[in-house]
């Protein structure tokens, strides 16, 4: 098991360093199909992956590379379909959650889910529908759809959008996760080599304290993803998704302030990271969102149910 | 960067421990009903050596430890299922809490059989209690400075020293103490040594050091020419700093670095009431979600000591987090539910007003007890490469 989810590991953290890169993301930016990024992926499946342990490993490696591709999208749209027993096509795919606004990847989806409050699933072919193309900090694509006369290839009622609300917010959680990965490394690795007064800021404490700080945030976060993925449910993943909002911020602010002024530049690509961040805290929910969920059900079961109902959902 | 120091592989308990944790359950019912303890808020301040007794008869004290020595033989995450129900209940564990953490286990690992044979069995038992003697007047954060001196003489050896923020000596049975017998050398390191001291019998002075709350939990261990047998010495003349490293890691990595205001939580859940408003709901679905991702951590770094790992960075990890949510447990109570906190030595209520003055007082030391959140830093950062 943990084999496989190995080789998954190495196999998409090759794919994603041969193929993104700054060239990629202007391209993407400017509004361009990553084509060849998206055949490499589906030449190996990864968008047929397993929505719980193997969708979330790629989603952190997406994460990890901020790689602008809809493989997260695809495989919760995937897990959508499956769950509602209609049939999966190929090409990406994308889900709205109630309103049909800022849907991400729509105007390049294939097959776009939507999920209204009243619990009706209808599915679209993308070609049919218009989008009103918006996008997120980090240059993402998040599009109106405008439904139009479109008529839903298929179309399900009563059909609960509360789980895949929570898995998605759990996908976002983890390419925060990778996100904060490589803001990790990537800063540690910049303190190493910028000399201030004769040698490398890593060597002052004042920074040293900032990296340990990063790494706690990091580890925290990668751990609450870790534990929700492999028990997946309301309580650990509103956990996870509020740890790595929350975190997504404070690691954000220290990585700036340890890159200094270079960090503030287009040119250096630590934006690129920070911008997703900055945007990815607020998909599928803030922390204050997932707090208040399960803030609820903590006080409704009382103090006395407060570490058996912890216990009880790990370990 | 060694990026596996903050790898935490998520650690499912074996199903075996499930038994044992509704045994514990069960137990802490039954004992908080018959002798009428008050929950505490903190690991560190319910002594109590008819309890640990109880905990004893039940094979819960150096459960882990080999069953020639007293123990039961069971495994680190049993005895994490264990520590982490007592913890959370806030029962009164501290009297055989530091034997049964680290003074045990290192005698297990370093000490001589003789020692083993003499010690162990009383500490499973509920018999022997132990204080640390590592702090000194001038070394604190700095534990290698350490000034107490050992000399070997023919009756053993000759200590000259003093040891502070000793918790418990004047009730305690022993304490390890950390001490130099050679000059350090080139790496400061060298020359440290641990020695078993007899607080009851040898020939030392412990004088109160009475701490903010009042207590007179502390103490100062004075060593004036008391000689002690040569066979006190623990493990290998010299090799000191990297036995007492071992011991802080056990110091370190337990759910106590977490848990220790966890029963304020719990009263303001309640204090909170079960019609809360959104910003109630915010800050207590936050704090629930922390507690969840910290055990699931401490858990994970208990599942690699099982392992026989050696998770320092790890464990520093937890506790520089865990140290930070005890506190943010403080604060959000004031946002969400205001109160006056009340605290009266020896006189504390259990309601909320006198939880929350407790923990407020006790607040300062979590992050400086176990190695400071400076230090954890420091640990962190050399897990990072930086140092």
């Amino acid at each position: 098991m943990s084999g496989e989810l190995d080789l998954i590991n190495q196999s998409a953290e090759r794919l994603f360093a041969d193929h993104v890169d700054a060239e990629l993301h202007d391209a993407v930016a400017a509004g361009e199909w990553p084509a060849e990024l998206w055949d490499a992926i589906t030449a190996v499946g990864f968008e047929r992956a397993e929505m719980t342990v193997h969708g979330v490993a790629l989603a952190r490696m997406t994460g990890r590379f901020v790689a602008p591709i809809p493989l997260a999208e695809t495989i919760l749209t995937a897990s959508v379909l499956k769950e509602a027993g209609l049939e999966v096509p190929s090409g990406p795919m994308t889900t709205s959650f109630g309103e049909l606004q800022r849907v991400p990847w729509a105007r390049h989806a294939s097959c776009i889910a939507t999920i209204n409050d009243i619990g009706v699933l209808a599915v679209f072919e993308g070609a049919k529908l218009e989008c009103s193309p918006g996008c997120n900090l980090a240059g993402e694509p998040r599009d109106t759809i405008i439904l139009g006369s479109a008529k839903p290839i298929a179309r399900i009622d009563g059909f609960s959008a509360d789980s895949f609300l929570e898995r998605g917010a759990l996908i976002r959680a983890a390419q925060i996760s990778g996100a904060l990965e490589t803001v990790l490394a990537r800063t540690v690795q910049y303190a190493g080599e910028r000399k201030q007064f004769g040698r490398p800021i890593a060597k002052f404490q004042a920074i040293q304290h900032h990296l340990a700080n990063l790494a706690g945030y990091t580890a925290m976060v990668c751990a609450a993803v870790d534990a929700a993925a492999a028990a997946p449910d309301l309580f650990s993943i509103a956990s996870a998704k509020s740890c790595a909002s929350e975190a997504a911020g404070e690691a954000a602010a220290i990585a700036h302030q340890v890159h200094g002024a270079i960090g503030f530049t287009q040119e250096h690509d630590l934006h690129r990271l920070t911008k997703s961040l900055w945007s990815w805290r607020e998909e599928f929910g803030s922390e204050s969102y997932w707090n208040a969920r399960i803030g609820a059900i903590a006080a409704s079961a009382g103090g006395k149910n407060l570490w058996p109902n912890l216990v009880a959902r790990s370990g | 960067m060694n990026t596996n120091s903050l790898r935490f592989p998520p650690s499912v308990l074996p199903p075996e421990t499930e038994n044992l944790r509704a045994d514990v359950r069960s137990f802490l019912s039954d004992a908080a009903t018959a002798d009428a303890w008050k929950s505490n808020s903190d690991f560190g301040t319910g002594f109590s050596p008819e309890f640990s007794r109880k905990l004893a008869e039940r094979g819960w004290i150096g459960m882990t430890w080999p069953r020639d020595y007293g123990g039961s033989e069971r495994s680190n995450l049993e005895r994490y299922v264990v520590t982490e129900e007592l913890l959370a209940a806030g029962a009164p564990v501290f009297a055989h809490w530091i034997a049964d953490r680290q003074s045990g286990p290192l005698l297990l690992r370093y000490g001589s059989e003789a020692q083993r044979r003499e010690i162990l069995p009383r500490i499973t038992a509920g018999e022997c209690f132990f204080s640390i003697g590592m702090s000194e007047p001038d070394s604190g954060s700095d534990l290698a400075s350490v000034r107490t001196k050992a000399e070997r003489v023919t009756a053993g050896w000759l200590l000259n020293g003093a040891k502070v923020w000793t918790s418990n000596a004047h009730v305690n049975h022993c304490m390890i103490t950390l001490a130099r017998t050679s000059e350090a050398g080139g790496d400061r390191h060298g020359g440290l040594s641990q020695f078993l001291i007899d607080l009851v019998h040898d020939d030392i002075e412990i004088n109160p050091i009475v701490n903010m709350l009042g207590a007179h939990e502390f103490n100062e261990v004075v060593l004036d020419e008391v000689t002690i047998p040569a066979d006190r010495l623990i493990g290998k003349e010299g090799e000191g700093w990297q036995q007492v490293t071992s011991e802080l890691a056990y110091e370190r990595s337990g759910p106590e670095r977490f848990l220790s205001n966890f029963h304020v939580f719990r009263a303001l859940i309640d204090a909170v009431g079960s019609e809360p408003n959104v910003q109630q709901e915010e800050a207590l679905g936050r704090l629930a979600g922390r507690a969840w991702t910290l055990r699931c951590m401490s858990l994970s770094v208990a599942a690699m000591l099982e392992a026989g790992e050696s998770p320092d960075i790890e464990a520093a990890i937890v506790k520089e987090l865990g140290n930070r949510f005890e506190r943010e447990i403080v604060e959000t109570a004031r946002q969400i539910c205001p109160i006056e906190p009340v605290f009266e030595i020896g006189n504390n209520q259990a309601d909320f007003a006198g939880l929350m003055g407790e923990a407020i007082l006790r607040q300062p030391s979590f992050t400086l007890r176990g190695g400071t959140t400076e230090i954890m830093r420091s640990i962190i950062s050399r897990g990072l490469g930086l140092r």
